[in-house]
């Protein structure tokens, strides 16, 4: 076999899977056509265009530097790839008090703004799609904080509440800063590890990552032609 | 004629002297800047893996957190040691197996000191808080050209050296070599272009970063091996590799099944649903090419009936084999669709994959080629059978701890994870042990490299062993060798 | 052996050859990508469809309605409308300054005469009021504010199709 040959099958057999396992879906994937809503299965008309910019993108990117996607997902599978839809309160909220159940599957609109889904490689902490709203049910539940706070307050230190002490998320209170109180207290200023006259506060980073994080609530109503919930489950949630 | 055999040999001994002379500076560049890499990389490791059951261990430094030191660990365990390795193994051997001598040896080394420069960056980058948190591909999107440009600077002249070679005919270690020095460019240039030069979807983003990283292992990385091992093996034992056919077999179905693999990584993400079972399908097949070529070699080491000399070269390598054959198993057991691709797909095993891959089975096989090709470029032999002695058990004690430890725990903890009515803690508690199994793998590991580095220093210092005999593993077969298949160096 | 084979030419075509050799699939891939160069299409432009539809009914009725230099032209006119106009009493009760003098006197009225009045006053002050109440806005109320602003299906930070307002009785048991 010549070296030209040679080639010419290393050409082929590579280029095949390039051209059908990454270039066509590549090239297909880049603009997927807007899912129009109708107006008696969505009840609104348009299309489904669920936005993110601003901070929350801003956000991504500190998360990929930080690593974040080493321990941590943003995927619920679909039933037939993986049981996350069952866990409570991963794929939305199972009881949500205005709209019954929520949960559902991450659908190709939900990394909307960002360069990367940071689908993430292993679980060494939970899947993260919907945190917020986790946390935001928590809150309610417990009737006072935010889950703003309790973001920065579990960045800071993720090993600071009871229930978490076993956890083994590192710390970024290197995204914190200690300055002086000059005037009022900082609003977004943690509630522990201040003194008399200084406060902790998130930096810009801190800020942009929160804004993502409390951007993780990926249970919205998927429009009716990306709802793959069982008939039953879909008369219910609208 | 009676006379030509030992002008032959003569003039053999004096062209391969040549080769090794050509190749004495960029060959040992690589060898010792990737073992210093692999230092590095693997102090990296503990500090990562400390951080898994002590998250508090240094939290205080940004530039010690978990996220951004595990990815400099595993890219400088791929751009600082893996492909240095590689470079120095692969120019040598295609230079020695093409006969020709190296022109370019300047050229060379300059492009060597850019990659390096450009790990260095690349990693800075990571620790400094600016990487792109893209797996595998984490280094600022600057130092990507870098690396291309300075790859072509170093590997074009073996594929130079392999057009003009004096014969027609091929070696096996030299389609496996050629077809990895191809393919690297292919999808390396691919995958960046795409994801830091173009916009896509997100998702598929990716699913591309995925593919990605499955090249680097299986079209660049386990044919570099391959090629030493098809190389080493026949070399070592004085045997023919026993089948062509097999070989071709091997070869081909590579080069067809592996561009395939990789999206399985993605199982149950948005993309077309086809692209991570077609992955998890290839992979699995990707089990055929191991195995086939791994067999062929063993076949070739196993096939003498005396006892071969304990050559430190052929450990090596017969434990990477053996390493690839457990890849081939765990290619199969980890990725079927349904049941262990669900279980495993977000969990410490694929982390042990490529650690397997990328240590157990590649590096081996570079240890084996540098315990060969060093004396040879040196004209030392090695200081102390001792020293390569602690080097292979205690990697192997450590890789086969970090493998099973990986893979089996991520049996565990994908069980606790698809235990939907247990608590999420639960699935953090049973991890632990396996983290900390890891971090105690990965000191020995570098225990054993320390002995490595420190011996190749030696060598690199030209303070090897004057003599005639190379160092073997027992020493009662040393006497052996000087008839022995070792002979013709 | 064929010493032929090795000749600096040979190798000069060999370096070139291999650089397309590497490049080959980035070269396809740099063409791919230009053949696909399409104007970028995202979901904002789809979603502004519906928004630039608002905006040309806007501009519509905005270039129908009264433009200013009709408006500066009829001023002259008014003006000396107005100025020539007398101040009167006002007499309808809704305009009267409640707790003025006025107002006390017409609420003294309405009490002393409370059956003849009341049917009559509100329906001829309802007919009075279009003479003397302001031009019709140029904008008219489907057009205008509220449409232009940025609704659930034009976008907004979380925009979801939300279900039309609670019409007190669930849809669905």
């Amino acid at each position: 076999m010549s070296l030209r040959n040679f080639i010419l099958g290393l050409s082929a057999s590579f280029g095949l899977a390039w051209l059908l396992v990454v270039i066509v879906p590549f090239i297909k994937m880049r603009q997927l056509a807007p899912i129009p809503l109708s107006k008696e299965l969505d009840g609104v008309s348009g299309v489904f265009y669920p936005k993110r910019g601003g901070r929350i993108i801003n956000g991504a990117a500190v998360y990929g530097e930080n690593g974040c996607y080493l321990c941590h997902t943003q995927l619920v599978r679909p039933t037939y790839a993986g049981n996350d839809l069952y866990r409570a309160d991963w794929g939305g909220l199972a009881k949500d008090p205005e709209r019954g159940d929520t949960r559902r599957e991450t659908n190709a609109y939900d990394f909307e703004g960002e360069g990367f889904a940071q689908i993430g490689t292993t679980r060494m902490g939970p899947d993260l799609s919907n945190l917020t709203r986790r946390l935001e049910a928590a809150v309610a539940a417990k009737g006072s904080g935010s889950a703003e706070a309790m973001l920065y307050a579990h960045l800071y230190n993720p090993r600071r509440t009871p229930e978490l002490r076993k956890s083994a998320c590192p710390s970024y209170r290197y995204l914190f800063t200690r300055h002086e109180i000059k005037g009022q207290p900082s609003s977004d200023a943690l509630p522990f590890g201040g003194g008399a006259t200084t406060e902790l506060v998130p930096s810009a980073e801190a800020k942009a990552l929160v804004s993502y994080l409390l951007a993780m609530k990926k249970d919205q109503p998927a429009p009716a032609a990306l709802n793959f919930a069982p008939p039953d489950d879909k008369a219910a949630s609208r | 004629m009676s006379s030509a055999p030992s002008a032959t040999a003569l003039s053999d001994a004096t062209l391969r002297a040549g080769i090794d002379r050509s190749l004495r500076h960029p060959v040992m560049f690589f060898l010792t800047s990737g073992a210093a890499w692999l230092a590095v990389s693997i102090l990296l490791a503990i500090v990562a893996s400390i951080k898994v059951h002590y998250p508090g261990f240094m939290d205080e430094c940004p530039y010690a957190s978990y996220g951004r030191v595990f990815p400099a660990h595993i890219n400088t365990l791929i751009y600082g040691w893996g492909f240095q390795a590689a470079f120095g193994v692969v120019i040598w051997l295609m230079a020695r197996m093409s006969r020709q001598q190296c022109r370019a040896a300047g050229t060379i080394l300059t492009a060597g000191h850019v990659w390096n420069f450009g790990v260095l960056l690349g990693v800075l980058g990571i620790l400094g808080g600016a990487g792109t948190g893209m797996p595998w591909m984490e280094f600022p999107r600057f130092v990507w050209p870098a690396l291309v440009l300075s790859y072509f600077a170093i590997v074009v002249w073996s594929f130079i050296q392999f057009r003009v070679r004096d014969s027609d005919k091929s070696y096996i270690a030299q389609w496996y070599l050629l077809a990895a020095m191809i393919w690297f460019p292919w999808f390396f240039i691919t995958a960046n272009g795409l994801l830091h030069w173009s916009t896509g979807h997100p998702v598929m983003a990716a699913g591309i970063n995925a593919w990605f990283r499955s090249a680097v292992v299986f079209l660049f990385f386990i044919p570099v091996a391959l090629g030493a091992a098809y190389y080493l093996a026949p070399k070592l034992t004085g045997r023919p590799i026993p089948s062509l056919t097999l070989a071709r077999l091997g070869f081909w179905s590579l080069a067809v099944v592996a561009p395939w693999a990789g999206m399985q990584k993605l199982a149950g993400a948005p993309l077309p649903v086809f692209l991570p079972y077609l992955g998890a399908a290839a992979t699995a097949l990707l089990a055929v090419p191991l195995a086939t070529a791994a067999i062929n070699i063993l076949r070739t080491i196993f096939s003498t009936e005396e006892k071969l000399p304990k050559s430190p070269a052929l450990h090596f390598t017969l434990a990477g084999l053996i390493g690839l054959l457990l890849l081939a198993v765990a290619a199969i057991a980890l990725n079927l669709p349904g049941s262990s691709l669900q279980l495993t797909q977000f969990s410490i095993a694929g982390y042990g994959f490529d650690i397997l891959a990328i240590y157990g089975c590649f590096s081996f096989i570079m240890f084996g080629a540098v315990y060969f090709i060093v004396p040879r470029i040196t004209c030392r032999e090695w200081l102390s059978s001792r020293l390569i002695n602690m080097h292979f058990f205690f990697s192997a004690y450590g890789i086969v701890a970090i493998a099973f430890g990986a893979l089996f725990g991520g049996f565990i903890q994908g069980s606790a994870q698809e235990a939907w009515l247990q608590p999420w803690e639960t699935v953090t508690e049973v991890v632990r042990p396996y983290a900390a199994v890891s971090t105690f793998a990965w000191c020995v590991i570098l225990f054993s490299n320390i002995f490595f580095f420190f011996h190749l220093a030696l060598m690199w210092l030209r303070l090897g062993r004057r003599g005639a005999t190379p160092t073997m593993l027992d020493s009662a077969a040393a006497d052996l060798t000087a008839t022995g298949p070792q002979a013709g160096h | 052996m064929d010493p032929t084979r090795d000749n600096p030419i040979l190798r000069f075509n060999t370096f070139w050859w291999a650089l397309w050799t590497f490049l080959i699939f980035a070269v396809l891939l740099g063409a791919i990508l230009i053949a696909n160069r399409k104007p970028p299409t995202n979901l904002e432009d789809a979603a502004a469809v519906a928004r630039y539809e608002t905006k040309q009914r806007i501009l519509k009725a905005q270039a129908a309605a009264l433009s200013s230099a009709e408006i500066e032209a009829a001023i002259p006119t008014v003006a000396a409308t107005l100025h020539a106009s007398k101040p009167a009493a006002v007499e309808t009760p809704a305009q009267v300054v409640p707790g003025s003098p006025t107002a006390l006197q017409l609420a003294a009225a309405t009490a002393a005469a409370p059956a003849a009045a009341a049917p009559n006053g509100a329906p001829a002050s309802a007919g009075e009021s279009p003479a003397v109440s302001p031009p019709v806005p140029a904008v008219t109320p489907e057009t205008g504010g509220q449409d232009a602003r940025p609704t659930p299906e034009t976008g907004g930070q979380d925009a979801r199709p939300t279900p039309p307002p609670p019409t007190g009785s669930p849809a669905q048991p």
